[in-house]
């Protein structure tokens, strides 16, 4: 952590590149605490060698800033129109780090197969970083003409693939870390957005969307470390991570459930929670560029449309997950065992969801930090107001607080008044419900995944009835990292098929060896030949 | 003091009137099938009865069953209050809380989710993922809508972008929003508010293991979640503002009523649609608010 620290003060980009990968080894060591599993040092691997990858783009980056700017010092060189190419490089190294679709691969792994407490701070700030390298270097950096529109487009398609990624997942830690690859797409938009209106020197949305995506980042990493910690709690007393065995867990761990159902509220962007504010400022600035008099930018009405759909889906993904791990019966025995964590699980979890409240019904509090971040990142906008009713906004939020306080508790009264009586769900008349005929995590996220289809590519294992006394009959649907098994894995096993042919070549007989030689001189020799006529 | 009393004006327009649109509905039905129908005030005196009833909770269900529906009351009446009524409220508005407006129906639609899987049955659990399905269709399709309008105005705060007339684009947005109010509220072709025993419910399924007053609170937040989608139609689309305050109030109202007939018509000549082909009229509904929205684009620019 120590690490990351030092990433964010370094002024020297040496310092810079030593920081980030200890950061990343740390990283590392901090996924793979449980070594004893395969999963787990699978998922390290993968992460380390992405991770290196990313670094690798930083390495041409910075070899590319040394050389042209002749120092290792940072700082601000928009003058330097030959810089514009090395921001496709910061985009990559930076882009893998933060997860964004498609290069997210590494992630929902890393993600849930770290300890809960690392995933927490993973996914709230460690890939912050990977956004804190980019807006640190584009503001820095002169823009190529296309970047904005790059990474607006990156981050759409982020923020519905993360999500419906995230629907169709029945491991709550990684439903929660496509998630994140969700809102970090919605941030990617922002920061995209913004850079065009750089380009373009309108302020007004400019300034909008940029504090919108700071405001997102800093909302995401409350909200993020908060879910996180509640499926440790989760994972801590059941034991396993399958959303499909659990259920009812609100009667052994009611604190977990109660935090849990303020940070999937947030997660949704509903109001009153912070998580509402920032898309709110992001969607604002969209609709401003929208409207612009003097140049509308089309795409940004899209990116209105896709953070309203991301939104929709974003909370049929925590609607399923809530409710399959808190509510209806106990799916199995470890279920209905569930005991709430200690005291020290249950305090920092509440402490973040009354930040998540209180940076709903306060957002006008951060207002200065917000301006000042944007001055630092595009100092030409500096003396912009950020023109967002912020104070009308908590007000509004304060309002339905207070209402939704007052009327639950009427409503409790009212139906407690003559006594609740309690019996079987009713449910039009079932004689006998048992735990196993609710709604599934796979039969939940079904008609979703049906829509999506073509690009989640399930794998889908059926037996089917047969016969007049059937068997068990099994249908197990399940969805990979479509990216890295279908897109990364096929291109990987090419590549691995190409160098085992070649690696033939290589065998220790001698006899070829020599030949190999001689053929080489024939080569270089009529090469050079050819080269002497000329 | 003024901004008060009309606020209170306002709320209590809300109130008392939405519980009439289900009675004029079911009045209109039975009208078209020859029979003489519950009376028009039917859903007053269920709410009156339902307040005062004793509750039963399926023994799955936790405390946030009975405050879930609370909060969903609430998300739909301040969304509602945040809608202006052709000039009155225009007051409150502020940048931007036309996507609070459609943030705050998200928020009841999580909690009365989150209160049907409460339950934990079969049942109930797929009445929420119909739900929860086609309103991503829905929103995209309210969201186009709120951008064509806010695109043709100019300005993203209800008050300002809903009093003008949308001319050009105006019968592609009713089109296209009166889908949707019939998708949101579950009414005919989306789902049918009549039958409660059939494998073929979204709204009304949600809500089998409600009683009492938690029971009142749904079924007037969803009466309310009517007119607001028959207000925000109608103010969309015909210039009230032409009309003067006092006219305009009572075109409105008559506006509001007569959405109420037009779904109580189609209810009668229309079978629910299969659940298969609901997407399908869903997107429908949405390239006709992208066009309005591309109208409005083109009438910004010329």
């Amino acid at each position: 952590m120590l690490n990351l620290w030092w990433v964010l003060v370094s002024s020297n980009g040496l310092h810079f590149l030593m920081g980030w990968e200890g950061f990343t080894l740390s990283a590392y060591f901090l996924i793979t605490l449980d070594r004893a599993r395969n999963a787990v040092r699978s998922a390290g691997l993968l992460y380390l060698v992405a991770s290196h990858v990313g670094t690798m783009f930083l390495f041409a980056f910075f070899t590319g800033w040394v050389s042209r700017t002749g120092g290792w010092d940072l700082g601000s060189m928009r003058g330097d129109e030959t810089l514009k190419p090395l921001f496709w490089l910061a985009l990559v190294g930076f882009g893998i780090k933060a997860g964004v679709f498609p290069v997210h691969f590494w992630l929902p792994s890393a993600h849930s197969n770290a300890p809960s407490h690392v995933s927490a701070v993973m996914s709230g700030v460690a890939i912050k970083m990977g956004i804190y390298g980019l807006v640190r270097f584009s503001g820095w950096l002169p823009l190529p003409a296309g970047a904005g529109w790059v990474m607006l487009a990156l981050g759409m398609v982020s923020a519905v693939m993360g999500v419906v990624f995230a629907l169709a997942q029945n491991d709550y830690k990684r439903l929660l870390a496509y998630c994140s690859v969700e809102n970090v797409g919605i941030i990617f938009m922002a920061l995209g957005g913004s850079m065009l209106a750089r380009t373009r020197e309108d302020a007004t949305w400019g300034v909008l969307l940029f504090a919108g995506a700071m405001m997102h980042i800093w909302n995401h990493g409350v909200f993020k470390a908060l879910l996180f910690l509640g499926a440790g709690s989760v994972l801590h007393s059941t034991g396993t991570r399958e959303i499909s065995r659990l259920g009812g867990l609100w009667r052994g761990m009611p604190w977990t459930a109660c935090v849990f159902a303020v940070g999937s509220a947030a997660a949704c962007g509903l109001p009153v929670f912070n998580g509402f504010v920032g898309e709110w400022l992001i969607a604002l600035g969209f609709f401003d560029a929208a409207s612009a008099p003097a140049e509308p930018l089309g795409l940004a009405a899209m990116a209105v449309v896709v953070l309203g759909v991301s939104g929709a889906l974003a909370l049929a993904t925590f609607v399923k997950v809530g409710s399959m791990l808190f509510l209806g019966a106990a799916r199995t025995q470890p279920a209905v065992d569930a005991k709430e964590g200690g005291r020290w699980m249950r305090w920092p979890m509440v402490g973040l969801a009354v930040v998540c409240v209180l940076g709903g019904i306060f957002p006008i509090l951060l207002r200065p930090v917000l301006l000042r971040s944007v001055g630092v990142w595009n100092p030409s906008w500096v003396a912009n107001e950020l023109e967002a009713p912020l104070a009308a906004l908590g007000g509004v939020h304060a309002g339905v607080a207070l209402l939704a306080v007052g009327l639950g508790i009427l409503v409790l009264k009212r139906s407690a008044r003559g006594g609740i009586r309690r019996s079987g769900t009713w449910d039009c008349g079932y004689a006998k419900p048992t735990s196993h005929m609710q709604y599934g995590s796979g039969s939940f996220a079904g008609v979703v995944l049906g829509w999506f289809r073509w690009a989640l590519r399930p794998s889908i294992l059926i037996r089917r009835p047969r016969g007049y006394f059937p068997e068990a009959a099994i249908r197990v649907e399940e969805v990979p990292e479509t990216v890295l098994y279908r897109v990364l894995g096929p291109v990987l096993e090419g590549v691995l098929y190409v160098s085992t042919r070649v690696r033939r070549l290589q065998h220790g007989r001698a006899q070829s060896y020599i030949l190999y030689l001689v053929i080489g001189i024939l080569v270089l020799s009529l090469i050079a030949w050819a080269g002497g006529e000329r | 003091m003024i901004p008060l009393v009309e606020g209170l004006v306002r709320l209590a327009m809300w109130l008392l009137i939405a519980p009439l649109l289900p009675g004029v509905i079911n009045r209109v039905k039975a009208w078209v099938a020859g029979r003489r129908g519950p009376p028009v005030f039917q859903l007053y005196y269920d709410l009156g009865k339902l307040w005062r009833k004793g509750v039963v909770l399926s023994t799955t269900a936790s405390p946030a069953f009975v405050v879930a529906p609370a909060v969903a009351w609430v998300g739909v009446v301040v969304a509602a209050m945040l809608m202006p009524l052709c000039g009155l409220g225009l007051g409150v508005g502020f940048k931007g809380d036309a996507l609070l407006f459609l943030y705050l129906l998200a928020m009841t639609r999580f909690c009365t989710a989150w209160a049907a899987m409460e339950t934990g049955s079969a049942f109930e659990g797929m009445g929420v993922v119909r739900e929860l399905s086609y309103a991503i269709l829905s929103e995209a399709s309210l969201m186009t809508a709120v951008l064509a309008l806010g695109i043709q105005t100019g300005t993203l705060s209800m008050a300002g972008m809903l009093v003008p007339s949308t001319g050009a684009g105006a019968v592609l947005l009713a089109v296209g929003l009166f889908t949707v109010l019939l998708a949101e509220n579950s009414r005919v072709p989306f789902d049918d508010p009549d039958t409660h025993l059939e494998l073929t419910m979204v709204h009304e399924v949600m809500i089998l293991d409600h009683s009492g007053p938690i029971l009142a609170a749904v079924l007037h937040g969803a009466s309310v979640k009517l007119m607001l989608f028959a207000v925000f139609l109608i103010q969309a689309t015909i210039p009230l503002e032409a009309l003067g305050q006092g006219l305009g109030l009572v075109v409105l109202i008559g506006g509001v009523f007569g959405v109420a007939v037009l779904v109580g018509v189609i209810e009668s000549f229309m079978a629910r649609l299969a659940f298969r082909r609901v997407p399908l009229l869903l997107v429908t509904s949405l390239l006709l608010c992208v066009f309005a929205l591309l109208v409005a684009w083109k009438g910004g620019a010329a």
